[in-house]
């Protein structure tokens, strides 16, 4: 099976002192190869607890993780690789710069896996090349006079450095300027589409369905949503006992639908939905003038 | 994880002992010390594991939290002990080499690590039942009379109020970049201690980076707050002796009576 399968996950924080609290109950999940998951979910539903999971930095109380057939969790070789198969990217990945120059830090993650200083190199440019950072202009310069976002990209390149299958990103376009933003996700996508398989942490709904193929919200270390995003998104009433916000198009497009139009709410294409709302409009005019 | 330590600790209650005044607590815990080496018969040894009993039995803690607290000591326990054990002239138990274990050596060496132990065992019990703050404004209650000779004593409170308060944002942050460098194939738990120095730069570097930010930040931001000092400035918590605190210090009385008169009478 290539994918990452989650079977019955529990996890408490502090066990067995005064400030024990529960994580994660009974979660299970499947992350398809090749798939485009977002998890989304109130902050202290468990999220960033089951991303940890992902790789192994949390091990769990009860329940299995399982990467491409192999239980990450098992002391053994095989298991210690396939962990290196889900890269993460932390919230603010800049935070975890500490080396002399950009190329050294991206390098840091080759080298830990044993790779000589040639290969090291060329994944580094590779994965410069994929974060949208000139190598050469880049590569000698200290991560900590790059801007706010060549940071993070720097940074979640020394991710990309390891060549994980998976790559797990916690909110990686907080704190961005819109453009920033707007980049980072056009980024991801690319990754996606190099066929990286891509478990996306955020809180906006636009993004998500936008991009993702798969949606799971959590809610008090519980999963209470799995499936399409356009499944949960097409229904209000549903979207919001969730406790999500609607993403602005498909409220738009629920709106103009409860107007009396026919529309199709699964649009995700701005230009296309605005498209199509301007033809019915236009139709309906047409009509009455008749 | 690193988020499973617990530092500070400080287990919240609302108990007699919690309720106690810190400056209060903090004045007995000193005489406790004081008394601890002073008398030293068997029957104030009694006593004073009476007094711990007790005061774990209202304040509610877990008996093994305080052999938390004594793990660290562990091995000092042990050495002391063992020196005494053999380094003490008397009746001869044990003959090894050219060292003698005694009777004696080991009465003197259980009642010298009963003391140590007393001693770690009282302060734990403060520090788990007051919290960090509390105990910082005691200490600048207490030290504030010496701001008359040039002593900072404001200033110093607030440096230790500040460094508490960061104490779990650290570690929340070195187990963020800890985990962060451990996605990216760091390993810490292996090679020699060369090796294992040399991995944590990837955790000090980030680390210190952050703090110095932060330290920045929090200036700024005291600043922006009119902050000046310690001259003029009031509580939003008055510290004000209550009942509880009479109670306390009357039943401390009691015991320190007895104790002294134990002492005296020689048992």
């Amino acid at each position: 099976m290539m994918s990452i399968e989650i079977k019955e996950l529990a996890y408490t924080y502090m066990r067995g002192t005064p400030f024990e609290r529960k994580a994660l109950e009974g979660v299970s999940l499947d992350i398809p190869k090749g798939s485009y998951v977002a998890l989304a979910g109130h902050t202290g539903s468990g999220k960033s607890t089951l991303i940890q999971h992902m790789n192994g930095l949390l091990s769990p109380d009860k329940g299995s993780v399982v990467v491409d057939g192999t239980d990450i969790n098992k002391k053994s070789d095989a298991a210690r690789k396939m962990r290196r198969k889900v890269g993460m990217v932390f919230q603010y990945p800049e935070n975890q710069l500490f080396e002399e120059t950009v190329a050294f830090d991206i390098a840091f993650g080759p080298l830990n896996l044993g790779l000589d200083e040639a290969a090291a190199t060329k994944r580094v440019k590779k994965a410069m090349e994929l974060v949208q950072l000139d190598y050469d202009k880049y590569k000698e310069r200290s991560p900590f006079q790059l801007s706010g976002g060549q940071k993070r990209r720097a940074a979640i390149a020394g991710v990309l450095a390891m060549q994980p299958d998976y790559l797990v990103l916690d909110e990686p376009a907080a704190g961005l300027d819109p453009q920033g933003k707007e980049d980072m996700m056009q980024m991801v996508k690319s990754l996606h589409k190099g066929g990286t398989t891509i478990v996306l942490v955020s809180h906006d709904m636009d993004d998500i369905a936008r991009f993702a193929d798969k949606l799971v919200v959590m809610d008090g270390g519980r999963i209470i949503f799995d499936g399409k995003p356009m499944e949960l998104f097409s229904d209000r009433e549903k979207t919001e006992h969730a406790g999500l916000r609607l993403p602005k198009l498909t409220s738009l497009l629920l709106s103009v639908r409860e107007a009396g139009f026919d529309v199709d709410v699964t649009m995700t294409d701005m230009d296309k939905a605005v498209e199509m709302i301007a033809g019915m409009i236009r139709e309906r005019k047409c009509r009455n003038a008749k | 994880m690193l988020s499973d330590i617990t530092i500070g600790q400080y287990f919240p209650g609302n108990s007699f002992i919690h309720r106690v005044d810190p400056r209060v607590k903090l004045g007995m815990l000193f005489f406790i010390i004081v008394a601890i080496f002073v008398l030293d018969t068997r029957a104030d040894y009694a006593v004073f594991c009476l007094v711990v009993a007790a005061l774990v039995q209202s304040s509610r803690l877990k008996p093994n939290m305080l052999l938390k607290a004594l793990k660290p000591l562990w091995w000092i326990l042990l050495f002391t002990f063992i020196i005494h054990l053999f380094s003490t002239p008397g009746t001869s138990i044990l003959h090894v080499w050219i060292f003698d274990m005694t009777i004696e050596g080991a009465e003197k060496g259980f009642f010298l690590c009963l003391r140590l132990a007393l001693l770690i065992v009282f302060s734990s019990i403060l520090t788990y039942t007051t919290s960090p703050l509390a105990l910082t404004d005691a200490l600048e209650e207490i030290m504030s009379p010496l701001k008359h000779i040039g002593v900072p004593a404001h200033e110093l409170a607030m440096m230790m109020t500040i460094a508490l308060r960061f104490v779990p944002t650290l570690i929340s942050e070195t187990d963020k970049i800890m985990k962060a460098q451990r996605s990216r194939g760091s390993d810490f738990t292996s090679g020699n201690i060369l090796e294992r120095m040399k991995r944590l730069v990837p955790i000090l570097v980030p680390l210190f980076i952050s703090s110095f930010r932060r330290a920045d930040e929090l200036a700024m931001a005291m600043e922006a707050r009119c902050y000046r000092g310690g001259v003029g400035r009031t509580r939003m918590k008055e510290m004000r002796i209550s009942d509880t605190d009479y109670m306390a210090l009357f039943i401390f009385a009691v015991i320190l009576v007895i104790l002294i008169g134990l002492k005296a009478v020689g048992i």
